[in-house]
């Protein structure tokens, strides 16, 4: 909001005036073509309202960091005829902030660096459903609702429960079940060999390379 | 609107990648063409609330539950689970008790009807499973949903409410009914007359339990549970949590897994004050709080609509500014009233009580209880905020003999302290950037006015 309305101040004196038509190439190559929505000279971020690709009534949005961007060009100026902005809820903008960090916070908390990749991904699916906070790793153990733990090479026969709800245990088995059901994987052998070996030679950038990206919105 | 386009895509991405992890997989083709074969009714493109979007972005097919159920739920309409049931049905699988707080609209029937189908063996002849709700309506809508979710399964569902012929229910449970969705008074006298056997039945649904404990049911589920085997898995919703839900759950549920989807109501944050006035010093009382406190902006709440309109009248006479709102007014007017008041225009609103989920306007720093309400779920809805961390404020109520009662009650249902009102209210209790405001401190007086003591009359 404050960007927005410094932005609105600065119309006519800024390097870029709300409602012109900009295109920018960006670091990826792609051009990006839109309407000025707002400008922040400090951190160089322009602010893009551009017609939807999918859907002919709705706009999206692009936040365009210009240090990154090799080519920018004003195609059509603006003399300050433009709609006014919209007002933002700005107590959904946090509370969507919250959320997203808290995302984040629950995505750190699968990483282990001691155990495979698909032991990792394995934890996310069972985190994915029990909520982040009833899941934990244990050393190289997932713990599951403080009474079923899961150990390498996290089959399931290496579902374990201390107390005497089977039914939860029967449950995570089925979800251990499912998950390498519908994976795409190399033979059940080599697959027990590669999570065996991959503990202690398993390399970082590997692990970051394999991880799946948390959505960012 | 973003967020909705945001996570139509998040969606789409995540079908396909289950869809081709299912082919990879090698199943036949025979097996993935059950999803194709579905009778799919008209997709529901009405634009939906995060009440029921706002998920972990887990789908019907990743609870492992049978091909069967699956093939209910799709041709239901239902396409993936909202929040509450993403929430309960995993952990209902587990096999846990749930303690689940939401909306009604929400998804709650299918939060325990898809857990409660899925662990009925259709090959067994008797009852496993009885869901209780207060109302025949609820029963029948109930019931409803489940036989079209049950509508590939063998699974026999029927609904005993009141009001209708009680041997045609004693006929219907002899063809060996395996889910019973009732009212407390028929199932209880199905029972009693030993014609619904309930030694097999391991899953108890509470729906709406708030009222299912209330005084019209008192003592009924006790009855109910003692007929059911040991340690029945009960799966609890609620929209409110009154003590008699709470003294229940401590009694029958077994550390229950607790669910939380409404936004829940705080009093953090809120400073709550009462001062005792006499009913014919109630206005001078208000005046003289005008003139010593920081007001942004506040809510005067009565208890009538007649009295709203009085006190606006008097309050416009003491020179203030005031918008007043009751629930006898039309509603575009309503709305109206309470967006100028949320712009700003006007300082002081007075109005009955028209919310449901709290004031949210953010420049209210003040809430007057000019009649104290009756009922505890009132006052939280008066006083309370929206969020996690609560809000800053003053909450100053006016407390007449006869009112004293329930402000003790009140008091103690909400776990929360109600002190008398100081001569001096700290602004750090209620206004923001305090020391921005040098010299517009509060005067050095008593604020509990005697009878003789005039009021300065200032805007």
């Amino acid at each position: 909001m404050a960007a927005a309305a410094a932005s609105a101040v600065n119309a006519v004196n800024d390097c870029f005036s709300i409602g012109s038509t900009v295109v920018c190439t960006t670091c990826f190559n792609e051009e990006v073509e839109g309407e000025v929505l707002a400008f922040d000279h400090n951190t160089k971020m322009l602010i893009l309202k551009c017609r939807s690709k999918s859907t002919e009534e709705l706009s999206d949005i692009y936040a365009m960091n210009l240090s990154l961007c090799s080519n920018v060009q004003v195609i059509k100026e603006c003399n300050g005829n433009f709609d006014d902005p919209q007002k933002l809820n700005l107590e959904q903008v946090k509370m969507r902030l919250r959320k997203t960090v808290e995302r984040r916070q629950d995505y750190l908390k699968s990483k282990n660096a001691d155990v495979s990749p698909e032991a990792q991904e394995l934890y996310r699916a069972i985190a994915k459903q029990y909520g982040y906070n009833e899941v934990s790793w244990q050393g190289l153990n997932i713990q599951i609702l403080n009474e079923v733990t899961i150990s390498p090479p996290y089959r399931v026969d290496n579902v374990v429960s201390s107390s005497n709800n089977e039914t939860s245990c029967n449950y995570i088995k089925r979800i251990i079940k499912q998950f390498f059901n519908t994976r795409p994987s190399p033979v059940p052998e080599s697959g027990a060999a590669a999570s065996t070996s991959s503990p202690s030679v398993s390399p970082t950038s590997s692990s970051l390379a394999s991880g799946s990206p948390v959505p960012a919105n | 609107m973003m967020t909705e386009k945001l996570n139509s895509g998040h969606t789409n991405l995540t079908s396909k990648g289950i869809i081709n992890d299912l082919q990879i997989a090698g199943n036949t083709s025979d097996d993935m063409g059950w999803k194709s074969k579905l009778k799919l009714p008209p997709k529901d493109n009405r634009f939906k609330t995060t009440d029921v979007t706002d998920t972990r972005g887990n789908e019907f097919e990743e609870f492992c539950l049978k091909r069967e159920l699956l093939m209910g739920i799709f041709e239901k309409g239902w396409e993936r689970p909202s929040p509450i049931q993403e929430a309960a049905i995993p952990i209902a699988l587990s096999g846990k008790d749930v303690l689940a707080r939401a909306k009604n609209g929400t998804g709650k029937t299918g939060a325990y009807c898809i857990p409660v189908l899925e662990q009925i063996d259709p090959t067994k002849d008797y009852i496993q499973a009885l869901v209780m709700v207060p109302t025949r309506e609820l029963a029948l809508q109930t019931s409803q949903i489940c036989i079209e979710l049950a509508k590939h399964l063998d699974i026999r569902v029927m609904v005993t409410t009141g009001g209708t012929i009680l041997k045609d229910d004693i006929l219907r449970i002899y063809q060996k009914v395996q889910l019973i969705i009732a009212t407390p008074g028929r199932i209880l006298d199905l029972m009693d007359k030993k014609v619904a056997d309930m030694s097999h039945c391991r899953i108890l649904v509470l729906d709406e339990a708030d009222k299912l404990l209330s005084l019209d049911f008192q003592g009924m589920l006790d009855h109910v549970i003692l007929k059911l085997p040991k340690d029945p898995q009960i799966l609890l919703f609620s929209a409110t949590f009154p003590l008699t839900v709470k003294n229940f759950m401590e009694k029958h549920l077994r550390e229950p897994y607790e669910i939380n989807l409404m936004e829940e109501l705080t009093l953090k944050g809120v400073t709550q004050y009462y001062a005792f006035v006499q009913e014919r010093q109630k206005v001078h009382c208000l005046n003289t709080l005008f003139s010593k406190l920081q007001i942004n902006q506040s809510i005067i709440f009565c208890n009538s609509t007649q009295r709203v309109e009085l006190l606006a009248k008097k309050i416009t006479e003491l020179g203030y500014c005031c918008y007043y709102i009751h629930a006898k007014m039309a509603q575009a007017h309503r709305n109206r009233v309470f967006h100028d008041f949320r712009q700003g225009l006007c300082r002081n609103l007075v109005c009955s009580d028209l919310f449901t989920r709290g004031i949210d306007v953010q420049a209210v720093n003040v809430v007057i209880n000019f009649d104290f309400p009756r009922m505890a779920e009132t006052y939280l809805h008066r006083i309370g905020r929206s969020g996690r961390f609560g809000h800053l404020g003053i909450a100053i109520n006016l407390i007449t003999y006869e009112d004293r009662f329930d402000l003790h009650r009140i008091e103690k249902e909400l776990g929360t302290e109600i002190k008398p009102i100081p001569k001096v209210i700290d602004p750090a209790l209620y206004v923001a950037n305090v020391g921005a405001s040098v010299g517009d401190t509060c005067n050095n007086s008593d604020l509990n006015n005697s009878a003789n003591e005039e009021g300065n009359v200032s805007k």
